[in-house]
Protein backbone atom coordinates (compact mmCIF):
# COMPACT_ATOMS: atom_id res chain seq x y z
CA UNK A 1 0.00 0.00 0.00
CA UNK A 2 2.51 2.38 0.72
CA UNK A 3 4.39 1.85 -2.28
CA UNK A 4 1.53 2.47 -3.86
CA UNK A 5 0.81 5.52 -2.43
CA UNK A 6 4.48 6.87 -3.30
CA UNK A 7 3.83 5.99 -6.76
CA UNK A 8 0.58 7.45 -6.78
CA UNK A 9 2.44 11.02 -4.98
CA UNK A 10 5.24 10.29 -7.77
CA UNK A 11 2.70 10.17 -10.97
CA UNK A 12 0.64 13.00 -9.19
CA UNK A 13 3.74 15.35 -9.18
CA UNK A 14 4.98 14.55 -12.71
CA UNK A 15 1.22 15.31 -13.97
CA UNK A 16 1.70 18.50 -11.77
CA UNK A 17 4.61 19.18 -13.43
CA UNK A 18 3.50 18.68 -16.82
CA UNK A 19 0.86 20.67 -16.39
CA UNK A 20 3.10 23.65 -14.99
CA UNK A 21 5.42 23.01 -18.08
CA UNK A 22 3.13 23.33 -20.50
CA UNK A 23 1.50 26.41 -18.77
CA UNK A 24 5.29 28.08 -18.95
CA UNK A 25 5.24 27.35 -22.47
CA UNK A 26 2.12 28.80 -23.22
CA UNK A 27 2.63 31.71 -21.22
CA UNK A 28 6.14 32.34 -23.14
CA UNK A 29 4.70 32.68 -26.54
CA UNK A 30 2.01 34.82 -25.75
CA UNK A 31 4.21 36.89 -23.22
CA UNK A 32 7.58 37.17 -25.88
CA UNK A 33 5.96 39.53 -28.10
CA UNK A 34 7.59 42.41 -27.59
CA UNK A 35 10.83 43.09 -25.63
CA UNK A 36 12.61 46.12 -24.65
CA UNK A 37 16.20 46.52 -23.56
CA UNK A 38 17.76 49.45 -22.00
CA UNK A 39 21.17 50.46 -21.06
CA UNK A 40 23.33 53.30 -20.02
CA UNK A 41 27.42 53.13 -20.16
CA UNK A 42 29.70 54.62 -18.59
CA UNK A 43 33.54 53.96 -20.01
CA UNK A 44 36.48 55.88 -18.29
CA UNK A 45 40.23 56.36 -18.78
CA UNK A 46 42.90 56.66 -16.34
CA UNK A 47 44.57 60.16 -16.60
CA UNK A 48 41.46 61.84 -18.46
CA UNK A 49 42.22 60.08 -21.55
CA UNK A 50 38.93 58.82 -22.98
CA UNK A 51 35.55 58.98 -21.03
CA UNK A 52 32.33 58.05 -23.45
CA UNK A 53 29.00 57.72 -22.29
CA UNK A 54 26.62 55.43 -24.20
CA UNK A 55 23.09 54.68 -24.45
CA UNK A 56 21.45 51.88 -25.92
CA UNK A 57 18.09 50.18 -26.81
CA UNK A 58 16.90 47.16 -28.31
CA UNK A 59 13.22 46.64 -29.37
CA UNK A 60 12.59 42.84 -30.11
CA UNK A 61 9.29 41.39 -31.31
CA UNK A 62 9.09 37.66 -31.07
CA UNK A 63 6.60 36.28 -33.65
CA UNK A 64 5.64 32.58 -34.14
CA UNK A 65 7.97 32.06 -37.04
CA UNK A 66 10.60 34.67 -36.55
CA UNK A 67 11.55 38.03 -35.09
CA UNK A 68 12.34 41.57 -35.68
CA UNK A 69 14.63 43.41 -33.89
CA UNK A 70 15.78 47.20 -34.02
CA UNK A 71 19.07 48.68 -32.27
CA UNK A 72 19.63 51.97 -31.37
CA UNK A 73 23.01 53.19 -29.95
CA UNK A 74 23.99 57.02 -29.01
CA UNK A 75 27.63 57.33 -27.91
CA UNK A 76 29.39 60.60 -26.68
CA UNK A 77 32.77 61.22 -26.50
CA UNK A 78 35.68 62.97 -25.35
CA UNK A 79 39.12 63.66 -23.56
CA UNK A 80 42.41 63.22 -24.99
CA UNK A 81 44.19 60.49 -27.31
CA UNK A 82 47.31 59.46 -28.27
CA UNK A 83 48.73 61.14 -31.31
CA UNK A 84 51.19 58.84 -31.86
CA UNK A 85 53.84 60.94 -31.76
CA UNK A 86 56.71 60.41 -28.88
CA UNK A 87 56.26 62.07 -25.62
CA UNK A 88 59.24 64.46 -25.67
CA UNK A 89 58.96 68.26 -24.93
CA UNK A 90 62.04 68.62 -26.62
CA UNK A 91 60.72 69.14 -30.79
CA UNK A 92 61.87 71.39 -33.41
CA UNK A 93 58.74 71.48 -35.32
CA UNK A 94 55.20 72.03 -34.01
CA UNK A 95 51.99 70.31 -34.97
CA UNK A 96 48.57 72.36 -34.44
CA UNK A 97 45.75 70.02 -35.67
CA UNK A 98 45.19 66.95 -34.90
CA UNK A 99 41.93 64.08 -34.01
CA UNK A 100 37.39 64.26 -33.70
CA UNK A 101 38.70 67.99 -33.65
CA UNK A 102 39.56 70.67 -30.36
CA UNK A 103 43.31 69.85 -30.65
CA UNK A 104 45.44 70.64 -28.11
CA UNK A 105 45.21 72.45 -25.14
CA UNK A 106 47.13 75.16 -23.90
CA UNK A 107 49.15 73.00 -20.76
CA UNK A 108 50.66 70.83 -23.69
CA UNK A 109 53.90 72.54 -23.48
CA UNK A 110 55.31 71.88 -26.73
CA UNK A 111 54.27 67.73 -25.78
CA UNK A 112 52.46 67.20 -29.40
CA UNK A 113 51.55 63.20 -27.86
CA UNK A 114 48.48 63.52 -27.10
CA UNK A 115 45.43 65.82 -28.56
CA UNK A 116 41.90 66.61 -27.13
CA UNK A 117 38.54 65.65 -29.00
CA UNK A 118 34.68 65.62 -28.48
CA UNK A 119 33.01 63.12 -31.07
CA UNK A 120 28.87 62.09 -30.97
CA UNK A 121 28.38 58.52 -32.65
CA UNK A 122 25.05 57.05 -33.73
CA UNK A 123 23.95 53.71 -34.71
CA UNK A 124 21.19 52.01 -36.09
CA UNK A 125 21.03 48.02 -37.11
CA UNK A 126 17.71 45.99 -38.04
CA UNK A 127 17.56 42.22 -37.50
CA UNK A 128 15.41 40.03 -38.80
CA UNK A 129 14.99 35.86 -38.29
CA UNK A 130 12.84 34.01 -40.29
CA UNK A 131 12.70 30.02 -39.40
CA UNK A 132 11.05 27.80 -42.44
CA UNK A 133 9.18 24.45 -41.68
CA UNK A 134 12.29 22.62 -42.86
CA UNK A 135 14.04 24.51 -39.94
CA UNK A 136 15.97 26.42 -41.74
CA UNK A 137 16.74 29.59 -39.37
CA UNK A 138 17.87 32.41 -42.22
CA UNK A 139 18.57 35.71 -40.05
CA UNK A 140 19.12 39.58 -42.33
CA UNK A 141 21.14 42.24 -40.51
CA UNK A 142 21.54 45.71 -41.34
CA UNK A 143 23.11 48.88 -39.85
CA UNK A 144 24.34 52.16 -39.73
CA UNK A 145 26.48 54.49 -37.90
CA UNK A 146 27.75 57.76 -38.35
CA UNK A 147 29.98 60.53 -36.16
CA UNK A 148 31.67 63.95 -37.12
CA UNK A 149 34.56 62.10 -39.17
CA UNK A 150 33.51 58.36 -40.12
CA UNK A 151 30.49 57.19 -41.81
CA UNK A 152 29.63 53.16 -41.68
CA UNK A 153 27.42 50.68 -43.31
CA UNK A 154 27.15 47.24 -42.66
CA UNK A 155 24.56 44.09 -44.16
CA UNK A 156 24.60 40.95 -43.47
CA UNK A 157 23.17 37.37 -43.99
CA UNK A 158 23.06 34.17 -41.93
CA UNK A 159 21.58 30.69 -42.25
CA UNK A 160 21.51 28.24 -39.29
CA UNK A 161 20.28 24.49 -39.71
CA UNK A 162 19.97 21.76 -36.77
CA UNK A 163 21.06 18.37 -37.91
CA UNK A 164 18.64 15.19 -37.83
CA UNK A 165 18.98 14.56 -34.04
CA UNK A 166 18.91 18.37 -33.65
CA UNK A 167 22.21 17.95 -31.18
CA UNK A 168 24.90 20.28 -33.68
CA UNK A 169 23.31 23.52 -35.18
CA UNK A 170 25.41 24.38 -38.73
CA UNK A 171 26.25 27.99 -38.92
CA UNK A 172 26.98 30.33 -41.82
CA UNK A 173 27.26 34.10 -42.35
CA UNK A 174 28.51 36.75 -44.52
CA UNK A 175 28.64 40.50 -44.06
CA UNK A 176 29.93 43.29 -45.92
CA UNK A 177 30.65 46.60 -44.41
CA UNK A 178 31.74 49.80 -46.47
CA UNK A 179 33.05 52.74 -44.38
CA UNK A 180 34.25 56.03 -45.25
CA UNK A 181 36.52 58.16 -43.17
CA UNK A 182 37.65 61.99 -42.99
CA UNK A 183 39.24 64.45 -40.82
CA UNK A 184 36.37 66.61 -38.60
CA UNK A 185 38.49 70.02 -39.80
CA UNK A 186 39.09 69.09 -43.48
CA UNK A 187 36.78 66.60 -44.41
CA UNK A 188 39.33 64.56 -46.37
CA UNK A 189 42.83 62.10 -45.45
CA UNK A 190 46.26 63.00 -45.11
CA UNK A 191 48.69 62.07 -47.96
CA UNK A 192 50.23 58.60 -46.15
CA UNK A 193 53.31 59.35 -44.47
CA UNK A 194 53.49 62.95 -45.50
CA UNK A 195 55.71 65.27 -43.43
CA UNK A 196 52.75 67.02 -41.04
CA UNK A 197 53.87 70.35 -41.99
CA UNK A 198 53.55 70.00 -45.65
CA UNK A 199 50.84 67.76 -46.18
CA UNK A 200 49.02 67.41 -49.67
CA UNK A 201 45.07 66.87 -48.33
CA UNK A 202 43.37 64.02 -50.21
CA UNK A 203 39.60 63.17 -50.65
CA UNK A 204 38.00 60.79 -47.89
CA UNK A 205 38.96 57.77 -47.37
CA UNK A 206 37.15 54.63 -48.25
CA UNK A 207 37.19 50.87 -47.30
CA UNK A 208 35.37 48.05 -47.83
CA UNK A 209 35.08 44.75 -45.80
CA UNK A 210 33.72 41.01 -46.38
CA UNK A 211 33.67 39.07 -43.44
CA UNK A 212 32.40 35.16 -43.39
CA UNK A 213 31.69 32.52 -40.64
CA UNK A 214 31.22 29.00 -40.81
CA UNK A 215 30.70 27.30 -37.27
CA UNK A 216 28.47 25.23 -35.59
CA UNK A 217 26.96 24.70 -32.00
CA UNK A 218 26.65 20.80 -30.73
CA UNK A 219 24.84 19.78 -27.52
CA UNK A 220 27.32 17.79 -25.66
CA UNK A 221 25.10 16.39 -22.55
CA UNK A 222 22.13 18.13 -21.02
CA UNK A 223 24.05 20.39 -19.45
CA UNK A 224 26.78 21.77 -21.60
CA UNK A 225 27.11 22.85 -25.16
CA UNK A 226 30.19 23.91 -27.10
CA UNK A 227 30.41 26.32 -30.09
CA UNK A 228 32.98 26.21 -32.56
CA UNK A 229 33.61 29.37 -35.12
CA UNK A 230 36.28 29.97 -38.09
CA UNK A 231 35.84 33.68 -39.26
CA UNK A 232 37.70 35.35 -42.07
CA UNK A 233 37.83 39.11 -43.37
CA UNK A 234 39.15 40.60 -46.09
CA UNK A 235 39.36 44.61 -46.29
CA UNK A 236 40.73 46.88 -49.05
CA UNK A 237 40.64 49.92 -49.19
CA UNK A 238 41.81 53.10 -46.83
CA UNK A 239 42.81 51.50 -43.43
CA UNK A 240 45.25 54.64 -42.00
CA UNK A 241 44.11 56.67 -39.66
CA UNK A 242 44.03 60.17 -40.41
CA UNK A 243 44.68 61.86 -37.18
CA UNK A 244 47.42 59.55 -35.86
CA UNK A 245 51.26 60.43 -36.71
CA UNK A 246 54.77 59.25 -36.10
CA UNK A 247 57.40 61.26 -35.30
CA UNK A 248 61.54 61.49 -36.86
CA UNK A 249 63.71 61.87 -33.89
CA UNK A 250 67.16 61.54 -32.92
CA UNK A 251 68.61 59.06 -30.02
CA UNK A 252 67.95 61.65 -27.84
CA UNK A 253 63.68 61.63 -28.47
CA UNK A 254 64.52 64.77 -29.89
CA UNK A 255 61.34 65.52 -32.57
CA UNK A 256 62.67 66.42 -35.77
CA UNK A 257 59.81 65.82 -37.84
CA UNK A 258 56.54 64.20 -37.74
CA UNK A 259 54.89 62.30 -40.57
CA UNK A 260 51.24 61.04 -41.02
CA UNK A 261 50.07 57.44 -40.26
CA UNK A 262 50.60 55.06 -43.05
CA UNK A 263 49.31 51.54 -43.43
CA UNK A 264 48.54 49.27 -46.04
CA UNK A 265 45.44 49.01 -48.16
CA UNK A 266 44.16 45.69 -47.11
CA UNK A 267 43.80 43.22 -44.66
CA UNK A 268 43.21 39.76 -44.68
CA UNK A 269 42.08 38.40 -40.64
CA UNK A 270 41.43 34.61 -39.35
CA UNK A 271 40.16 33.88 -36.01
CA UNK A 272 38.87 30.80 -34.42
CA UNK A 273 36.70 30.78 -31.37
CA UNK A 274 35.10 28.12 -29.16
CA UNK A 275 33.37 28.72 -26.44
CA UNK A 276 31.71 26.28 -23.95
CA UNK A 277 28.72 26.45 -22.10
CA UNK A 278 28.54 24.25 -19.05
CA UNK A 279 25.90 23.99 -15.70
CA UNK A 280 27.80 22.92 -12.87
CA UNK A 281 26.89 19.59 -10.96
CA UNK A 282 24.80 19.78 -8.12
CA UNK A 283 24.26 23.68 -8.09
CA UNK A 284 22.30 25.92 -9.94
CA UNK A 285 25.52 27.97 -10.80
CA UNK A 286 26.78 27.89 -14.35
CA UNK A 287 30.30 28.52 -16.10
CA UNK A 288 31.25 30.13 -19.35
CA UNK A 289 34.53 29.84 -21.04
CA UNK A 290 35.93 31.14 -24.56
CA UNK A 291 39.23 30.79 -26.31
CA UNK A 292 40.19 32.92 -29.30
CA UNK A 293 43.07 32.47 -31.73
CA UNK A 294 43.07 35.53 -34.42
CA UNK A 295 45.85 36.46 -37.09
CA UNK A 296 45.76 38.27 -40.07
CA UNK A 297 48.93 39.05 -42.95
CA UNK A 298 49.79 43.09 -40.98
CA UNK A 299 51.62 40.50 -38.32
CA UNK A 300 48.93 40.47 -35.41
CA UNK A 301 48.86 37.09 -33.49
CA UNK A 302 46.46 36.99 -30.78
CA UNK A 303 44.81 35.09 -27.98
CA UNK A 304 41.72 35.70 -26.09
CA UNK A 305 40.62 33.83 -23.27
CA UNK A 306 37.53 34.77 -21.33
CA UNK A 307 35.77 33.11 -18.37
CA UNK A 308 31.87 33.88 -16.72
CA UNK A 309 30.84 31.85 -13.55
CA UNK A 310 27.41 32.51 -13.22
CA UNK A 311 26.56 32.18 -9.52
CA UNK A 312 22.62 31.75 -8.90
CA UNK A 313 22.41 33.48 -5.84
CA UNK A 314 18.53 32.74 -5.59
CA UNK A 315 15.77 31.70 -8.09
CA UNK A 316 16.18 35.71 -9.00
CA UNK A 317 19.09 36.81 -8.57
CA UNK A 318 22.45 36.49 -9.86
CA UNK A 319 26.43 37.26 -9.39
CA UNK A 320 28.69 36.85 -12.46
CA UNK A 321 32.48 37.50 -11.61
CA UNK A 322 34.31 38.21 -15.58
CA UNK A 323 37.87 37.61 -16.40
CA UNK A 324 39.43 38.40 -19.81
CA UNK A 325 42.92 37.89 -20.61
CA UNK A 326 44.40 38.77 -24.31
CA UNK A 327 47.89 39.47 -25.71
CA UNK A 328 48.58 40.61 -28.98
CA UNK A 329 52.13 40.53 -30.89
CA UNK A 330 52.86 43.79 -32.92
CA UNK A 331 52.17 44.90 -36.39
CA UNK A 332 54.97 44.68 -38.81
CA UNK A 333 55.08 48.20 -39.52
CA UNK A 334 54.39 49.41 -35.84
CA UNK A 335 57.15 51.61 -34.68
CA UNK A 336 57.41 53.90 -31.80
CA UNK A 337 59.39 56.72 -34.08
CA UNK A 338 61.30 56.83 -36.95
CA UNK A 339 64.95 56.93 -36.75
CA UNK A 340 67.22 59.69 -38.45
CA UNK A 341 70.41 59.63 -40.26
CA UNK A 342 73.85 61.39 -39.74
CA UNK A 343 72.60 64.71 -41.36
CA UNK A 344 69.20 64.12 -39.00
CA UNK A 345 66.97 63.71 -41.75
CA UNK A 346 64.44 60.78 -41.46
CA UNK A 347 65.01 57.34 -42.53
CA UNK A 348 61.16 56.87 -43.69
CA UNK A 349 60.41 52.71 -44.65
CA UNK A 350 60.91 51.08 -47.79
CA UNK A 351 57.71 49.86 -48.22
CA UNK A 352 55.97 53.28 -47.26
CA UNK A 353 54.10 51.79 -43.96
CA UNK A 354 54.71 53.43 -40.79
CA UNK A 355 52.57 53.57 -37.54
CA UNK A 356 52.69 54.44 -34.06
CA UNK A 357 49.24 53.86 -32.80
CA UNK A 358 49.40 52.04 -29.77
CA UNK A 359 46.71 49.54 -30.61
CA UNK A 360 49.14 48.02 -33.20
CA UNK A 361 52.03 47.82 -30.65
CA UNK A 362 52.65 44.27 -28.68
CA UNK A 363 50.28 44.46 -26.22
CA UNK A 364 48.66 42.54 -22.90
CA UNK A 365 44.81 43.01 -21.70
CA UNK A 366 43.32 41.78 -18.64
CA UNK A 367 39.85 43.08 -17.76
CA UNK A 368 38.09 41.85 -14.71
CA UNK A 369 34.33 42.20 -14.06
CA UNK A 370 31.41 41.52 -11.62
CA UNK A 371 28.01 41.71 -12.96
CA UNK A 372 24.77 41.37 -10.88
CA UNK A 373 21.14 40.49 -12.21
CA UNK A 374 17.79 40.72 -10.50
CA UNK A 375 14.67 39.64 -11.97
CA UNK A 376 12.42 42.12 -10.41
CA UNK A 377 8.86 40.79 -11.87
CA UNK A 378 8.13 37.83 -14.36
CA UNK A 379 9.62 39.97 -17.70
CA UNK A 380 11.32 42.17 -16.00
CA UNK A 381 15.07 42.45 -15.07
CA UNK A 382 17.63 45.10 -13.87
CA UNK A 383 21.29 44.18 -14.77
CA UNK A 384 24.68 46.15 -13.14
CA UNK A 385 28.24 45.18 -14.18
CA UNK A 386 31.08 46.95 -13.37
CA UNK A 387 34.93 46.17 -15.49
CA UNK A 388 38.45 47.46 -14.83
CA UNK A 389 40.33 46.96 -18.07
CA UNK A 390 43.92 47.33 -17.75
CA UNK A 391 46.49 47.35 -21.00
CA UNK A 392 50.26 47.03 -21.03
CA UNK A 393 52.36 48.29 -24.17
CA UNK A 394 55.43 47.02 -25.21
CA UNK A 395 57.30 50.06 -26.28
CA UNK A 396 54.37 52.85 -27.04
CA UNK A 397 55.01 56.18 -24.78
CA UNK A 398 52.06 55.40 -22.83
CA UNK A 399 53.17 52.10 -21.08
CA UNK A 400 49.76 51.25 -19.42
CA UNK A 401 46.21 52.46 -20.13
CA UNK A 402 43.39 51.74 -16.83
CA UNK A 403 39.72 52.19 -18.04
CA UNK A 404 36.55 51.50 -15.73
CA UNK A 405 33.09 50.52 -17.21
CA UNK A 406 29.97 50.58 -15.56
CA UNK A 407 26.80 49.65 -17.22
CA UNK A 408 23.12 49.40 -16.09
CA UNK A 409 20.61 47.90 -18.38
CA UNK A 410 16.93 47.56 -18.12
CA UNK A 411 14.90 44.95 -19.70
CA UNK A 412 10.84 44.42 -20.26
CA UNK A 413 8.53 42.59 -21.61
CA UNK A 414 5.50 43.47 -22.94
CA UNK A 415 1.97 41.48 -21.65
CA UNK B 1 59.64 41.94 -18.37
CA UNK B 2 56.23 43.79 -16.57
CA UNK B 3 54.13 41.65 -19.06
CA UNK B 4 55.32 38.46 -17.34
CA UNK B 5 55.33 40.38 -13.81
CA UNK B 6 51.82 41.17 -14.32
CA UNK B 7 50.58 37.54 -16.29
CA UNK B 8 52.18 34.88 -14.32
CA UNK B 9 50.06 35.96 -10.83
CA UNK B 10 46.40 36.41 -13.58
CA UNK B 11 47.00 33.51 -15.26
CA UNK B 12 47.61 31.61 -11.91
CA UNK B 13 45.17 32.75 -10.03
CA UNK B 14 42.74 32.27 -13.44
CA UNK B 15 44.09 28.44 -13.37
CA UNK B 16 43.13 27.74 -9.48
CA UNK B 17 39.79 29.73 -10.20
CA UNK B 18 38.91 27.24 -13.24
CA UNK B 19 39.99 24.26 -11.97
CA UNK B 20 38.71 24.35 -8.52
CA UNK B 21 35.17 25.45 -9.61
CA UNK B 22 35.92 22.65 -12.02
CA UNK B 23 36.90 20.44 -10.05
CA UNK B 24 35.09 20.95 -6.92
CA UNK B 25 31.95 21.29 -8.21
CA UNK B 26 31.69 19.07 -12.00
CA UNK B 27 34.85 17.45 -13.39
CA UNK B 28 36.27 17.64 -17.19
CA UNK B 29 34.41 14.17 -17.72
CA UNK B 30 31.07 16.17 -16.93
CA UNK B 31 31.76 18.48 -19.73
CA UNK B 32 32.98 16.24 -22.56
CA UNK B 33 30.80 13.38 -22.22
CA UNK B 34 28.88 13.19 -25.06
CA UNK B 35 24.94 11.65 -24.57
CA UNK B 36 22.22 11.71 -26.45
CA UNK B 37 20.09 14.40 -25.53
CA UNK B 38 16.20 14.28 -26.41
CA UNK B 39 14.37 17.25 -26.79
CA UNK B 40 12.22 16.85 -23.44
CA UNK B 41 15.78 16.30 -21.56
CA UNK B 42 17.20 20.33 -22.75
CA UNK B 43 15.25 22.18 -19.72
CA UNK B 44 19.10 23.12 -18.21
CA UNK B 45 20.34 24.18 -21.78
CA UNK B 46 17.02 25.84 -22.50
CA UNK B 47 17.70 28.58 -19.29
CA UNK B 48 18.76 31.69 -19.92
CA UNK B 49 22.06 31.23 -18.25
CA UNK B 50 22.81 28.39 -20.87
CA UNK B 51 22.62 30.40 -24.01
CA UNK B 52 25.56 31.05 -26.20
CA UNK B 53 24.95 34.84 -26.16
CA UNK B 54 23.16 35.26 -22.96
CA UNK B 55 22.72 39.25 -23.13
CA UNK B 56 23.22 41.10 -26.79
CA UNK B 57 23.29 44.34 -24.96
CA UNK B 58 26.86 43.00 -22.78
CA UNK B 59 28.08 41.35 -25.79
CA UNK B 60 27.90 43.75 -28.06
CA UNK B 61 29.18 46.97 -26.09
CA UNK B 62 31.92 44.41 -25.08
CA UNK B 63 32.60 43.90 -28.79
CA UNK B 64 32.79 47.46 -29.72
CA UNK B 65 35.55 48.46 -26.88
CA UNK B 66 37.92 45.56 -27.59
CA UNK B 67 37.63 46.28 -31.12
CA UNK B 68 38.27 50.10 -30.23
CA UNK B 69 41.15 49.31 -27.95
CA UNK B 70 43.01 45.89 -29.77
CA UNK B 71 44.37 44.55 -32.87
CA UNK B 72 41.77 41.88 -32.77
CA UNK B 73 37.96 41.38 -34.46
CA UNK B 74 35.68 38.58 -35.32
CA UNK B 75 35.60 34.94 -34.08
CA UNK B 76 32.36 35.15 -31.80
CA UNK B 77 30.19 37.22 -34.82
CA UNK B 78 30.79 39.12 -37.94
CA UNK B 79 28.24 42.12 -37.68
CA UNK B 80 28.83 45.48 -36.38
CA UNK B 81 29.20 48.95 -37.03
CA UNK B 82 32.07 50.44 -37.85
CA UNK B 83 33.16 53.69 -35.65
CA UNK B 84 36.87 55.76 -35.82
CA UNK B 85 37.95 54.96 -32.65
CA UNK B 86 40.11 56.17 -30.48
Amino acid sequence: MKSDDTLQKKLGLAACALVAASGNTTAQVTESDWEVDTSYLSYAESDNRVSVSKTLANLVRQGESGSIAVNLVHDTMSGASPTGAIRSANSAVTYTSVSGGTGFSAANQGDYSKSTFEDTRIQAGLTIQRENQRGLKMTYGGVVSQESDYDSFGASIGAAKESDNKLTTYNLGLAFTSDTIYRSDTGGTPEPLADVESERPFTEGVRSTVDTLLGFTRVLNKQTLMQVNITLGQSNGYHSDPYKIISAADSEDRILANFHDSRPDSRTRAALYTKLVHKLKGSDNSIQLSYRLYQDNWGIFSHTGDFRYRFQITSKQFLEPHVRVYQQSEADFYRRKLDVDSNSSPILPENGFASADYRLDSLSSATLGLNYGIAISSGTQLRLRAEYLNQWFSSADYEQLGAVVLQASFKYRFK
Amino acid sequence: MLLIRFFKPVIAISGILVSGWLTACSTTQDILTLSEVKPWERGILARDDMQLVNDAMQQSVDEHIYFSKEGSTGGASIQGGGCGCN
